[in-house]
């Protein structure tokens, strides 16, 4: 049995990295809803669920905020009993700390770059996301300090430090599953071997689930340079009929965030790509702040040729 | 791949171009420390032409990264393969490219460069192909500029050919 805990600064991106790493391992994910679930499936008043993570606020409700937390604490402690898990969150580098089987990862980033995520993320005023992030990490700080009695700060609780401002989403996974690979594995050879398969360059990139090879390729062409990417995450809409309804949109392959650029990839002849063409036309007309190119075939066997990728030389 | 070369640019196009960079270096860096950072491979042919007609003093140095190819080791992470020998911090930095098209290797090197903290961080490349860009990266004096095509010659190559040509050429596939 293994056991990964995961503790997050609010906004450092803790969740994805957590689901994706339990998802990869095979590992129960244990966060919110799955505590939620679970304690309630138990016979937990589900009202009582609410104060996961918090700390005291007034002495009427500390009894039955302590009853959670007893609760809570039990019912982790069941799950790692019999089967690898995730946890996030809720003091696991404590609760577990002599288990020589388990893993203590801390992931952070500047207050700034998580302001600005979270600003991103719930489409925010910079204010609003500045106080969430402040209110959250005072609310998890002073959890933290009383349920036990320590500052999570310490960096003698985690055995790997992660500051996802300085990598990529994917570079993120990929550190954390290699580190699992080397992690001492006499304690949980079988689950490790897994971390350690996984770290082969296509099955971390595939996880994005690519339409063509071509897409594949170019993902792992901007992973070793380091250059931050998302698939797909946008849909432009382009024509619409009387009724309103979409009847042309346009989904660039990739967005580049630290060069706010949508690219296109088509490995089609030139003479093909009119249509792309067209469609990119549209789009710089309806939605002039997004900034998009195509990469044309002609483009993308040169990308291949100058590492050498293309086929075989014939003069 | 069946190709054919197509000439682009001549000897003395290109010398006569190099000798305008050297003349504009030399007059921007005047009593500066100037440290020519060159990079390995293709970029040394340029380099050495162009540090000649430099006529303030510099410090030549050389840096390497490992390119990307479909065997690079499982984490796959761009690299230094040759760092420089000279400690860069507070002088005149120039990387001499021979030429910036996708803007991904120089991306990676400027941002590697620049946590060294050099007073100044300028970009000087023979060819510059803005149309294939995928990262925006500075160019600061360049040689020449050219459409999109896959260019040989004076360093550059074609599966290690083709270096050794005088000229620059466009490698153009034949059916």
């Amino acid at each position: 049995m293994t056991v990964i805990t995961i503790s997050r600064q609010f906004g450092a991106g803790g969740e994805l990295l957590a689901r994706t790493v339990a998802k990869e391992l095979g590992f129960l994910l244990v966060d919110r809803s799955r505590i939620a679930a679970g304690l309630t499936a138990l016979g937990l008043p589900p009202q009582l669920v609410r104060f996961d993570e918090t700390a005291p606020k007034t002495e009427q409700l500390e009894k039955k905020r302590c009853f959670y937390v007893t609760a809570l604490h039990e019912y982790i402690m069941d799950l790692a009993a019999s089967q690898s898990i995730v946890l996030l969150g809720r003091g696991g580098q404590f609760l577990f700390r002599d288990r020589p089987d388990a893993f203590h990862i801390f992931v952070y980033a500047p207050l700034a770059q998580r302001v600005e995520w979270i600003r991103q993320l719930y489409s925010l005023e910079e204010k609003a996301a500045a106080r969430l992030v402040s209110e959250q990490e005072q609310r998890k700080k002073r959890y933290i300090r009383h349920a036990f009695g320590h500052s999570w700060l310490d960096l003698a609780l985690y055995d790997l430090v992660l500051n996802t401002a300085k990598l990529t989403p994917q570079g993120a996974i990929k550190t954390v599953l290699y580190t699992l690979s080397q992690f001492s594995a006499k304690h949980a050879p079988q689950s490790m071997d897994k971390a350690a398969a996984l770290l082969q360059p296509e099955k971390i990139v595939k996880t994005a689930k690519f339409m063509h090879e071509s897409e594949v390729e170019f993902a792992r062409v901007l992973d070793f340079y380091n250059i931050p990417w998302q698939y797909e995450p946008r849909t432009f809409p382009l024509h619409w009929d009387s009724e309103g309804r979409i009847i042309e949109a346009f989904t660039p392959d990739f967005y580049l965030p630290e060069q706010n650029l949508y690219v296109e990839l088509t490995t089609q002849r030139q003479k093909l790509v009119w249509k792309k063409n067209k469609k990119l036309r549209r789009l710089r007309e309806l939605y002039p702040e997004a900034n998009a190119k195509i990469v044309y075939g002609k483009d993308y066997r040169s990308l291949l040729k100058k590492f050498g990728l293309d086929e075989n030389v014939e003069t | 791949m069946k190709h054919r070369l197509e000439p682009l640019l001549g000897r003395e196009e290109i010398e006569a171009q190099i000798a305008l960079l050297g003349k504009t270096i030399s007059l921007d860096y005047a009593g500066k420390e100037l440290v020519l950072v060159c990079v390995l491979r293709g970029s040394v042919y340029f380099a050495v032409d162009l540090s000649r007609q430099i006529t303030v003093p510099f410090f030549l140095d050389f840096i390497g990264i490992s390119s990307y190819s479909q065997e690079t080791a499982p984490l796959g992470i761009v690299r230094i393969t040759k760092d420089l020998d000279v400690n860069i911090a507070g002088k005149e930095v120039l990387i001499i490219e021979d030429i910036v098209d996708t803007g991904l290797s120089l991306n990676y090197l400027l941002r590697n460069l620049k946590t060294r903290h050099p007073a100044g961080l300028r970009v000087c490349s023979l060819l510059n192909v803005p149309a294939r860009r995928i990262v925006a990266v500075p160019v600061d004096y360049q040689g020449f500029e050219l459409p999109n095509v896959y260019a040989v010659g004076y360093g550059l190559d074609y599966h290690e050919r083709y270096r050794n040509l005088l000229q620059i050429a466009a490698l153009v596939e034949e059916p």
